[in-house]
């Protein structure tokens, strides 16, 4: 009884525009035009500042898969989730996702810091579209996955980076999505959360979800991942099982390290 | 995704723009001390600021000039925040935008949405200040009467209120989803709208009436959509006089276009503008 879920990225390309003088004021962008058009430069100064994050992607992933993403960083792979998520549109290629998303990419980015962790529950599901009865019937499983206790109701301005992390992971988990996509930041969690998370990983896997994870840890990588792809410089340079593709990104880390040293 | 489905992805998640509209009403006036009075306060003062210079140390209007301040002050107003706060609107929300994925047509259409609340609350004021002008006007003698520009008066066309704010709102939600995306775009969106802003409520029949405009302007005065929004929302809330039908429909004309154009520009651009906000 496989669900059609999961998601394709084919040739996706997308910069990001690392240019410290782009015109922020009308009168620059009136200024540097004359400029353009008093010298001829046309749009080549621009283009040199363009800083290409991903290049050419090529990714899909089907039900039951749990991809372990790795890379150095800077590699683009939190880009890539931000795609998949369609929080960025990409400049060439094409998205195609089946199926509810659910993220958990930088630390607390959907929070409001002056609202308490249970506010915070309440404003996300808003946004996602989850009925309030639904996220009030979940509150307690939320809270407790996210092993907070009382600081639920404290303000997300009173918590750690790791408690962050598991109140994200928590609330991304409980929303119950198709496609759940998780960035190194769940990393910070504690080993007793590491655990948790694991066994809700395998859980989501046995029922036929896709996962996606973004991590530094090669064991955790192994353990839970069905796939392993190796993204580098905006590119996949492996897709393949995961004890392979682990092993040549780190081969290959210790030796660019080597070189550097 | 096409620009229909975008809108058609906007209606299905409208409660998104629920809770904006809420969280916009909250965040407005949260820490200042009389809270949400202002909105009723402000027209209020406004209105009597010009009264007091147009009317009292001036002398060039007369009584009936507090209604009609009154209504071109709400109208524009009500256009005047909602561009203002979606110019920033994108801005304000980045760490959610960058957090999860959602409609982000959501957020300028809940500001329009929060501004018209304020509207409205300046309707049910201007209510309860036409019952004292009604009374007051009964009540004058003939001299005074004569100083009337235009005697006030409410009745049937009344009913045209909801039609022309609909079109109002529809103005005002494709202005706010240009300046939402020039606000990314441009970081001295706020200072430019100031400058064009009050350019235009100048160039607007608030404070003065359509007759005293020199024959020169009379074309700035027929092109501008606020001219005719604020004539027929005075002749439906206190002058009882039905909306000429060219003005009707050219407001008409103009907000749909400045609809269609907002929302084709905001949702071309809206993947993209993430990478700058």
């Amino acid at each position: 009884m496989e669900r059609d879920i999961g998601f394709e990225l084919e040739g996706v390309w997308l910069k990001y525009y690392v240019d410290f003088h782009r015109p922020r004021t009308l009168r620059e962008l009136v200024a540097r035009r004359g400029l353009q058009l008093l010298k001829g430069n046309g749009d080549g100064q621009r283009e040199e500042r363009n800083f290409w994050a991903l290049r050419g992607v090529n990714l899909h992933a089907g039900p039951g898969e749990v991809l372990g993403i790795v890379g150095s960083n800077g590699a683009g792979k939190s880009t890539m989730l931000q795609v998949i998520a369609r929080i960025m549109k990409p400049d060439r290629g094409s998205v195609s996702v089946k199926g509810s998303i659910g993220c958990l990419l930088s630390l607390g980015a959907g929070f409001n810091a002056s609202l308490s962790g249970r506010e915070n529950v309440f404003v996300n599901a808003a946004i996602l579209g989850l009925p309030r009865q639904v996220v009030e019937s979940r509150l307690d499983d939320i809270r407790e996955l996210s092993g907070l206790g009382d600081f639920f109701d404290a303000p997300v301005k009173a918590y750690s980076s790791g408690m962050r992390a598991r109140l994200g992971f928590s609330v991304a988990v409980h929303v119950n999505p198709d496609v759940l996509l998780i960035d190194e930041v769940v990393q910070v969690g504690d080993a007793f959360f590491q655990l948790k998370a694991g066994n809700i990983l395998d859980r989501f896997r046995d029922e036929k979800k896709v996962i996606v994870l973004v991590s530094h840890s090669p064991d955790m990588i192994k353990r839970y991942c069905t796939r392993g792809v190796w993204l580098e410089h905006g590119t996949v340079r492996r897709d393949g099982p995961t004890t392979e593709v682990v092993g040549e990104y780190l081969d290959w880390s210790r030796e660019t390290a080597g070189a550097s040293a | 995704m096409s620009v229909t489905e975008q809108v058609a992805e906007l209606v299905e998640r409208r409660n998104v723009i629920w809770h904006f509209v809420l969280s916009e009403l909250k965040s407005e006036h949260r820490d200042k001390l009389l809270g949400n009075l202002w909105h009723l306060i402000d027209p209020l003062a406004f209105m009597l600021v010009y009264y007091a210079v147009w009317a009292v140390i001036l002398g060039r209007r007369g009584p009936d000039f507090m209604a009609y301040l009154f209504v071109g002050i709400i109208c524009y107003q009500f256009y005047q925040s909602s561009v203002v706060r979606a110019a920033q609107i994108l801005r304000s929300h980045v760490g959610l935008i960058r957090g999860v994925y959602f409609p982000k047509a959501a957020l300028p259409t809940a500001v329009v949405l929060s501004q018209l609340y304020g509207f409205l609350c300046g309707l049910a004021v201007l209510g309860l200040l036409m019952v004292f002008f009604l009374i007051n006007q009964a009540r004058m003698p003939p001299e005074q009467l004569a100083e009337v520009h235009h005697p006030l008066s409410v009745g049937l066309n009344l009913l045209w209120l909801p039609l022309v704010t609909g079109i109002e709102c529809l103005f005002c939600l494709g202005s706010s989803y240009l300046f939402a995306i020039a606000g990314v775009w441009f970081r001295d969106m706020p200072n430019v709208m100031a400058f064009v802003l009050r350019l235009s409520f100048y160039l607007s029949p608030i404070f003065y009436y359509p007759e005293d405009l020199p024959e020169r302007f009379r074309v700035f005065y027929l092109a501008n959509p606020f001219s005719h929004f604020f004539g027929i929302m005075r002749g439906a809330l206190i002058y009882n006089r039905p909306p000429s039908l060219e003005g009707m429909l050219y407001l008409t004309g103009i907000s749909l276009a400045v609809l269609v154009i907002g929302l084709a520009v905001f949702f071309r651009r809206e993947g993209t503008v993430v990478k700058h906000l």
